[in-house]
């Protein structure tokens, strides 16, 4: 009986593997209909960083974003910089449906990454892992480097990049 | 205590209502109004008052280190704006770029280190909260510490999204409001500039 118990949750867990085991979960690219361009993190002397990318869905379904996670970092939140009447803050969004065929950038200023805890010094030059958790339980990891907001933009003056 | 601050930040506005600007984002107050008396630290632990104020133009913004959006992009697109400024005017007449950091607690220890990854002429400040509140107040402007998340200390601060424009006389004279597009700021900055100097 203990046999058949053992047998029975090792075949569970072989079968959840890519689902329930944080550790592993991180590893697992079980998409390609979902692509990353652009990924990036703005070096900061922060304990709370930003990461930045562009995330198309070229499936034809309706796909959510329901977590983030790095294994660089303690906590990953989904977050959107909001000016409501002059008064700036960030609304924390626990789910992000991405349409069929549509394109959601997380960039300065808007949506984003917020990134806390590090857990090693962080510099230019490094590189974060992240992957993304989809409600239908796919993945999608991909690496983010750490990059000087100049060393992206070129120099200062081409960051003003609303209009 | 700081729901007093939002009333007063509200009466402030109200009473600057009739102001007028050059732009959308941008407006002159119709009457310069001047600064209060504070004391508050920079990011090099030396006072911060009304005296370093005058004399030369100051840009003031309201923020926390914290921040790991807008507060960077705001300190680096004002760099950008010191920069065009550079090519009209003369280094004293370039305004100052001051982040006022509203979360002493979590921003007085490491405003040092955060300013030092900008440009070094930025000035970075922070003290007690009484003293955070009167220049927050003289700048018509509002902040408030968030609470912690699930599970999570970090807590957001929203606060006045918009930059202060102080003169040499250490008086609000106009507001730029978000987001910031570089050549726009630099224009108004500009004609402000020249316009005080003829007045």
């Amino acid at each position: 009986m203990r046999a058949l118990l053992a047998v029975c949750t090792f075949a569970i867990s072989l079968a959840m593997t890519p689902w329930v085991s944080g550790a592993d979960r991180e590893d697992v690219d079980s998409t390609s209909e979902l692509t990353i361009a652009d990924a990036w993190q703005p070096d900061a002397p922060s304990l709370v960083r930003a990461g930045y990318f562009t995330l198309t869905n070229t499936s034809s379904e309706e796909v959510t974003l329901v977590e983030v996670m790095s294994s660089a970092f303690e906590s990953v939140e989904i977050h959107r910089s909001v000016v409501v009447e002059g008064i700036a803050g960030m609304e924390a969004l626990d789910r992000l449906s991405i349409s069929p065929g549509e394109t959601v950038k997380f960039e300065p200023e808007s949506l984003h990454l917020m990134m806390q805890k590090p857990k090693r010094r962080l510099g230019e030059g490094d590189h974060i892992d992240v992957a993304l958790v989809f409600g239908n339980g796919a993945t999608k990891s991909f690496t983010m480097p750490v990059k000087t907001r100049r060393a992206k933009y070129g120099s200062a003056s081409h960051e003003g990049h609303h209009e | 205590m700081r729901v007093i601050w939002a009333l007063v930040s509200c009466l402030i506005l109200c009473g600057f209502s009739e102001a007028h600007g050059s732009g959308e984002r941008t407006r002159i107050f119709k009457d310069s109004r001047p600064l209060p008396e504070f004391s508050l630290l920079d990011q090099h632990k030396r006072i911060y008052d009304l005296d370093r104020l005058k004399g030369r133009w100051t840009l003031i913004f309201i923020g926390f280190t914290s921040c790991p959006d807008v507060c960077p992009v705001t300190l680096m697109k004002l760099e950008a704006v010191r920069a065009e400024l550079g090519l009209q005017f003369s280094p004293s007449r370039i305004p100052e770029i001051v982040f006022l950091a509203v979360d002493p607690q979590r921003d007085a220890p490491v405003l040092t280190e955060y300013l030092a990854h900008f440009h070094p002429d930025n000035v970075g400040i922070t003290g007690p909260v009484e003293q955070i509140d009167t220049l927050v107040s003289g700048i018509g402007g509002f902040y408030r510490l968030g609470k912690p998340g699930r599970g999570n200390a970090h807590y957001d601060v929203t606060h006045t999204a918009a930059i202060a424009v102080i003169s040499p006389k250490a008086e609000l004279v106009a507001e730029i409001s978000q987001p910031l597009d570089v050549q726009e700021v630099s224009k108004f900055l500009t004609r402000l500039i020249r316009k005080r100097k003829r007045s």
